[in-house]
């Protein structure tokens, strides 16, 4: 072989290490620089577990990892007390409301060790678990915490610095009577039960909301308890069983329910309501429990009354809760006229 | 002038260079030579067939010198002494040897032609046919025999699997439509409003005159002109060879529209010296495929009933009331609801259609001619659908003296099709049709099922006029010099017709009439040097081009005529009438000039360097010319001294390598200028604003094609086998797409030219002879290709973009392009299996909910629904979860192709494979959801085969099947809003692989004996079989027939299974 076949050879070589190069770019997800978090303050409640889906998705692609970086205190000082990892109940079956005892409801959850602040790895969900609580974390009104979260995927690294994290005071019922920034209670009770047909003895009005204070009191016991208990103008205890028509069984999703003559107590698992859907304990939206209370009278002309009084409400701390009735302008009228 | 050294070539007879040449040659060849008896032998040099063998080497046997190569027509003149052993060879042909006596001063000589095949054929490349042995582009060649033994509307479609490389899908099988065809996979990544990929067709150069596929999409058409295909107007049997151009040194000349590869069409030259009239003829019957299995009458009814009663989530006096109110249901002895229709037998039927050939062809060197007269009558399978092509073809050579040429063609097709009422490329309204519940009566005048009947009611007729000429001369003024001009012109005229009666359309008459003309011009003048040197030939001339296409289409719609005989002209509702020019209105022009260089050394070595430069009408004016450089060489490796110790069992050895660009130019003028609209009256005078929709792009460019390429062919055994390797990397930069402007700017759009694309292809080809004893001759040929397509550059360094502003029969399911990724994928979720139980769900830890679809729509999943993959682990299904997946661009394909001759007999099997590709059965998508809308008048199609969820315990929801692999098709009430059936889940994408049993015919030639008394020459019977049988796992109907983004439509026309008879006889 001379020379110039050599010369061809390494010409050809070359054409084909050239030709069989790569000189495309590699398939990798993308970090959208029109991402974004759709919310950069935080105001969670403290005492309940607060969920944030606030990722603008943008032209990110997924997967890609979220993580919470660089909790601080609004002044700059490090803010250790969000290193705590806490036991958090968690979900591992989905809660139905039908179920028939507090057991098969626990064996649908699990205790897992979670952050307090935390963050879904792959949605960008951000999370304040209800273990986190002002006796620990600086609530409103003190200017709270700024804090850092990192994005990553194949295409790249992203940080959305300085969002704010300014937690209010636990409220552990809803409705509060407590006020949002310092945790007092403004009143002895909230009025926002819905009367329906309920007359008054002595005026022989229908009465409403107004008329009808609740106070819901964690009190001494062991917990795990709900009671309802009724009072009367002069703050006598009523007996449950004056609201005959009420479905005992079905008024909450409790168990082991004992009615006396002073109150109707179930074994519960808090919060109240577990979950938010829709379950035949529940408003429509699920949002909170409602509890209905009914009993039938003759009325005027001999028509039958159904008279009900429905309260919806969320209470998020476990304890021994006891949820107060208090008519405070007249009493129901229970007689048939 | 004194004949002392020996001419080499006749071109050596003259001009100042022959003289130094001469002079050098006379040095080297007196040392080796006596002066004493010499003879001047000349001849021409022909091939069995009478062809003019062209550059034939004349080799001195004692010395192994070549003392002469054979001119264009054949001759040689040599002079050497008496007694010298000659030898005259040529790759195409066998060796022939002579011993040269005192007679034979005139020596003509005829060769056997050699049983090798790879290096045989004569290609063309830049302009200029060559021995394929020269070549340094690649290119394949398909004689037109394989064209011709089965009739197609289409000779395209039989292409398929026959070239390494070209992928071609028979996936329009509508009358007068043609399939979609791309070399080494799609190169566009635009999609068009109804769903269906621009299509990227290689330029097809029929006999010079070219014609662009890609055009004339437009309005529902999905092929070119009013829904006929101009391929489809080439008869089958004129075509002589069919050439494919792949890489860009072979098709770097052709410059502009080159982008997408080149295929020549030549069709049929006199050859004869006496004439030959033959004709060919074909009965076939076309059947229409496997239709999808309907549930009829009393069970579709039950069916519905079950559904609502037993999967019902609301209560059952719901349900009841639901079925007690849709008199549909529940009026079972109405007679109006109470029929079992077969709709699909409204729609195809078994059909007989025939095509008739006659060619007459004879002629000499100096004056030839041929003559082709064809008829072609396909009723296709769906009633009321045909297509008819009459066609007459001529084409003339004359060469008066040696020096001047002149060629003329003139190609003359009149094609029509009669598409009922649907478009063409779809079947439409009737694929709505076969969609109707066979509850419904049979169609009438008086039933509502208007779409059945209206196809044998609606005047829907097609016709297509193309006219392609040209008119070659060339004239050699100077030895060696030519100039030659090639004109062609072609005109193609397209007109529909259509007309729906008033009982069809509530009482008012529907017409529309459609017509559009296309006018193409191609001029090309060269002026040419060729020059032999002893071993070194040179090749070197320059070009200009010009071209220049129009096209305007107009059309008409009237609405409410008088009545149905009056179709127009009074009387119509002028509210509804309306008229005018369409908007794919054209006129481009492309100015081309450059040059080619080539030189070949003793066939030995050769280079080719080629340089061409563009102007056309759509080059932003900032951006000037484009130039399509292109560099090229090769090696014979079996002509070297050193190989020929292995002559033995390696008979030939190469390597070609290339590298070069060409254009296409794309989109529009508007993209580059804008365009101008009517405005406001301003002071009671008209003005003319810019349109503010898209914004000019002063930068625009044609898409330009960069290819590089490496390829080697391997010939053993005396070519017994064959093989041949390419390796092709090519880049498609100035990709137009439309990106959305910021709001802030005025324009809405901008049609940026900043995409591009990488291809890598392998293309593997292998020829072999296993049998080959007499009379049995076998051949069987392979090929095959590895394609990867990938997105290399997106605008404004985008690394993804979706496209979801099309509909697809109205499932939509968004395209991304993502950078790395082949360049089509689709955005869907990624089904995992089926929820056997409720208790399967996952649910959010922290809120304790069940996975659902949307957030807050309630749609938490249970059983029987799909498992969609949670791409971002929030338990919420939505847009976050859709991911790229699927290719719908196979990533192997080819054929095989079997040719037994056994005495008088020969089998012919054709194979074609297409492997790795994912079709989205949107067909199958759709008969689920038809069950999820029970209420509903719509054809429910069998699905028990299917493994869809149904519950343990009837009535119970909450539990059923494990391992389904289809959601519960009966969730009437939720299905709709959760879509479990939606197209856009990899639930419905399929493997799309299939291989294809394409044709298989056999031949019979009645032996001489018995014809010769009826004055025949040779006689031929022929049975074949089409579309035999495809293989696949494959789900839906057929996974050829499918859009090229990998979307089986449901109402696409259905491939027919043929069968033909066919005679040939030649006096």
């Amino acid at each position: 072989m001379n020379n110039k076949n050599i010369l061809y050879i390494l010409g050809f070589s070359l054409i084909i290490s050239v030709g069989c190069g790569k000189y495309y770019p590699d398939e990798r997800e993308n970090i959208g620089g029109d991402s974004q978090f759709s919310q950069l303050v935080y105001e969670p409640i403290l005492g309940r577990n607060n969920y944030y889906s606030t990722f603008f998705k943008g032209t990110t692609t997924y997967p890609t990892e979220f993580f919470i970086r660089n909790v601080k205190r609004r002044n700059g000082e490090p803010a250790p007390e969000f290193e705590s990892i806490l036991p958090v109940t968690v979900w591992k079956q989905a809660y139905t409301g039908e179920e028939t005892s507090i057991a098969e409801i626990q064996a649908k959850q699990e205790v897992q060790n979670r952050p307090i602040l935390d963050i879904g790895k792959y949605s960008g969900d951000i999370i304040v678990w209800n273990t986190a609580r002002s006796s620990f974390i600086r609530a409103i009104p003190d200017s709270g915490y700024l804090f850092d979260v990192e994005i990553s995927n194949t295409g790249g690294r992203r940080f959305f610095r300085n969002m704010k994290l300014m937690p209010y005071r636990e409220r552990p019922t809803e409705p509060s009577n407590r006020d949002a920034i310092s945790g007092q209670e403004l009143n002895p009770g909230v009025f926002t039960a819905m009367l329906n047909n309920v007359k008054g003895d002595s005026t022989n009005r229908y009465l409403s909301g107004g008329d009808l204070r609740i106070s819901m009191k964690k009190v001494e016991g062991p917990s795990g308890k709900i009671t309802f208990r009724f009072l009367d103008k002069n703050g006598k205890i009523m007996n449950p069983n004056l609201f005959s028509k009420t479905d005992w069984n079905g008024l909450i999703h409790g168990f082991n329910s004992s009615i006396t003559n002073t109150g109707v107590t179930y074994d519960v698992l808090y919060p109240i309501p577990l979950v938010k859907i829709k379950t035949k304990y529940t408003t429509q939206d699920g949002n909170l429990a409602r509890v209905v209370f009914r009993y039938d009278r003759v009325g005027f002309a001999g028509a039958i009354e159904s008279a009900s009084i429905e309260f919806p409400f969320a209470i998020y701390e476990s304890g021994n809760w006891e949820i107060l009735f208090q008519f405070v302008t007249d009493n129901p009228k229970f007689t048939n006229d | 002038m004194m004949r002392t050294n020996i001419q080499i070539t006749k071109q050596h007879a003259m001009g100042m260079l022959k003289y130094l040449t001469g002079i050098i040659v006379f040095l080297l060849i007196s040392l080796i030579m006596n002066a004493q008896n010499n003879i001047s032998v000349s001849g021409v040099v022909i091939g069995p067939n009478g062809e003019l063998v062209q550059g034939a080497f004349i080799t001195n046997k004692a010395n192994n010198v070549h003392i002469a190569v054979t001119d264009d027509k054949g001759e040689f003149r040599i002079n050497v002494p008496i007694g010298t052993v000659i030898e005259i060879t040529h790759l195409q042909y066998e060796p022939y040897t002579k011993k040269i006596a005192a007679g034979d001063a005139v020596l003509n000589v005829v060769l056997k032609e050699s049983k090798g095949k790879t290096e045989q054929d004569v290609v063309v490349q830049g302009f200029r046919t060559r021995a394929k042995e020269t070549q340094t582009g690649s290119s394949a060649i398909v004689k037109g025999e394989a064209l011709q033994n089965v009739p197609v509307n289409n000779a395209v479609s039989l292409l398929q699997g026959k070239v390494a490389g070209l992928n071609i899908q028979n996936n329009m099988s509508g009358p007068g439509a043609g399939p979609t065809v791309t070399l080494n996979g799609s190169s566009s990544i635009s999609i068009t409003s109804d769903g269906f990929l621009s299509p990227t067709s290689p330029l097809f150069i029929i006999d010079g005159v070219p014609v662009d596929m890609n055009t004339k999409y437009e309005y529902g058409f999905e092929s070119g002109g009013a829904g006929i295909n101009p391929l489809s107007l080439i008869p089958p049997e004129d075509i002589d060879q069919v050439e494919v151009l792949r890489d860009a040194a072979a098709t770097s000349l052709y410059g502009s529209r080159a982008a997408y590869g080149v295929i020549l069409v030549t069709t049929k030259r006199g050859q004869s010296k006496l004439p030959i009239v033959q004709y060919s003829g074909n009965i076939f019957f076309k059947t229409p495929p496997r239709m999808r299995a309907t549930i009829g009458g009393a069970d579709e009814r039950r069916a519905r009933i079950d559904a609502i009663m037993n999967y019902d989530t609301a209560s059952n006096e719901v349900s009841k009331t639901l079925i007690n109110n849709s008199s549909f249901l529940s009026d079972s002895l109405n007679p109006y609801y109470n029929n079992s229709t077969n709709w699909q037998d409204f729609v195809v039927e078994p059909t007989l259609s025939h095509n008739h050939n006659i060619q007459v062809y004879g002629g000499t060197r100096n004056f030839n001619y041929k003559t082709n007269v064809n008829y072609y009558d396909d009723k296709n399978i769906v009633r009321n659908t045909g297509f008819k092509r009459y066609g007459l073809s001529m084409n003339a050579t004359y060469m008066p003296v040696d020096q001047f040429k002149i060629t003329m063609a003139i190609n003359g097709q009149f094609g029509s099709t009669q598409t009922g009422s649907s478009t063409g490329a779809t079947i439409g309204g009737l694929a709505g049709l076969s969609n109707l519940s066979s509850l419904l009566p049979k169609p009438s005048k008086y039933s509502d099922q208007a779409a059945a009947i209206a196809n044998g009611y609606i005047k829907s007729e097609n016709t297509s006029k193309n006219l392609l000429s040209s008119l070659d001369i060339s004239y050699e003024f100077l030895t060696g010099f030519r100039v030659s001009n090639l004109f062609a012109y072609s005109t193609a005229s397209g007109v529909k017709d259509f007309f729906t009666p008033a009982f069809l359309r509530g009482g008012s008459t529907f017409g529309y009439i459609y017509n559009d003309r296309d006018n193409n011009l191609n001029n090309r003048t060269q002026l040419g040097y060729s020059t032999v040197r002893g071993p070194h030939t040179f090749n070197i001339y320059g070009f200009n081009e010009i071209n220049s296409y129009s096209t305007k289409a107009e059309a008409v719609q009237i609405v409410q005529t008088p009545n149905d005989q009056i179709e127009g002209g009074y009387g119509y509702n002028a509210n509804l009438t309306k008229g005018g020019t369409l908007n794919n209105l054209k006129e481009e022009r492309i100015h081309g000039f450059g040059g080619f260089g080539g030189y070949n050394y003793d066939r030995r070595y050769i280079f080719d360097f080629s340089y061409r430069v563009d102007r056309t009408s759509l080059n932003g004016p900032n951006r000037g010319a484009q130039k399509s450089p292109s560099l090229s060489a090769r090696w014979n490796l079996h002509n070297e001294d050193f190989m020929r110790q292995f002559k033995g069992w390696l008979t030939t050895s190469s390597f070609k390598a290339s590298w070069g660009q060409t254009i296409k130019p794309n989109g529009s003028i508007f993209d580059v200028f804008g365009k101008y609209v009517f405005g406001q009256k301003f002071n009671n005078d008209p003005t003319y604003v810019i349109d503010f929709g898209t914004i000019p792009n002063m930068d625009f460019l044609p898409e330009a094609n960069t290819t590089t390429s490496f390829s080697t062919e391997w010939g053993f055994f005396n070519n017994r086998l064959n093989a041949e390797y390419i390796y092709m990397y090519t880049t498609i930069d100035n990709l137009t797409l439309g990106v959305s402007l910021n709001n802030t700017n005025g324009f809405t759009r901008l049609t940026t030219v900043d995409a591009s694309l990488v291809k890598r292809n392998h293309l593997i080809t292998l020829t072999a002879r296993p049998i080959d004893v007499g009379r049995i001759r076998w051949t069987v040929s392979a090929n095959g290709s590895i394609n990867r397509t990938i997105l290399a550059k997106l605008p404004d360094g985008m690394r993804e973009y979706v496209q979801s502003n099309f509909s697809d029969a109205n499932q939509a399911v968004p395209v991304v392009m993502r950078l790395g990724r082949n360049q089509f994928s689709n955005l869907m979720y990624r089904t995992e299996g089926i929820y056997a139980n409720d208790t399967d769900v996952p649910v959010n830890p922290v809120t304790g909910l069940r996975k659902q679809f949307g957030n807050g729509q309630g749609l938490y999943f249970r059983a029987g629904d799909p498992i969609w993959t949670d791409i971002n682990g929030d338990y919420i299904i939505d847009e976050k979860d859709l991911v790229p997946l699927g290719n719908p661009e196979p990533k192997y394909f080819g054929g095989i192709s079997s040719n037994l001759i056994f005495n008088d007999f020969t089998l012919n099997v054709n194979m074609q494979y297409f492997i790795g590709r994912d079709v989205i059965n949107l067909a199958s998508a759709q008969n689920f959801q038809a069950y999820t809308n029970p209420l509903s008048a719509n054809a429910m199609l069998a699905i028990n085969e299917y493994n869809y969820w149904k519950p343990l315990v009837q009535g119970d929801l909450s539990q059923g099947t494990a391992g389904a692999m289809y959601p519960n098709p009966f969730d009437f009430r939720r299905a709709g809003s959760l879509g479990s059936f939606r197209s856009n889940q990899t639930l419905f994408m399929e493997n799309g692989s299939y291989w294809k049993l394409g044709d298989v015919t056999l031949l019979y030639n009645i032996p001489r004996a018995l014809i010769a008394k009826y004055g025949m020459s040779s006689c031929r019977l022929s049975l074949s079989a089409y579309n035999l049988l495809v293989l696949t796992k494959y789900s839906g109907i057929n996974p050829e027939q499918v859009s090229a983004l990998g979307r089986d439509l449901s109402n696409g026309y259905p491939n027919a299974k043929q069968f033909s008879f066919g005679v040939n006889i030649q006096f």
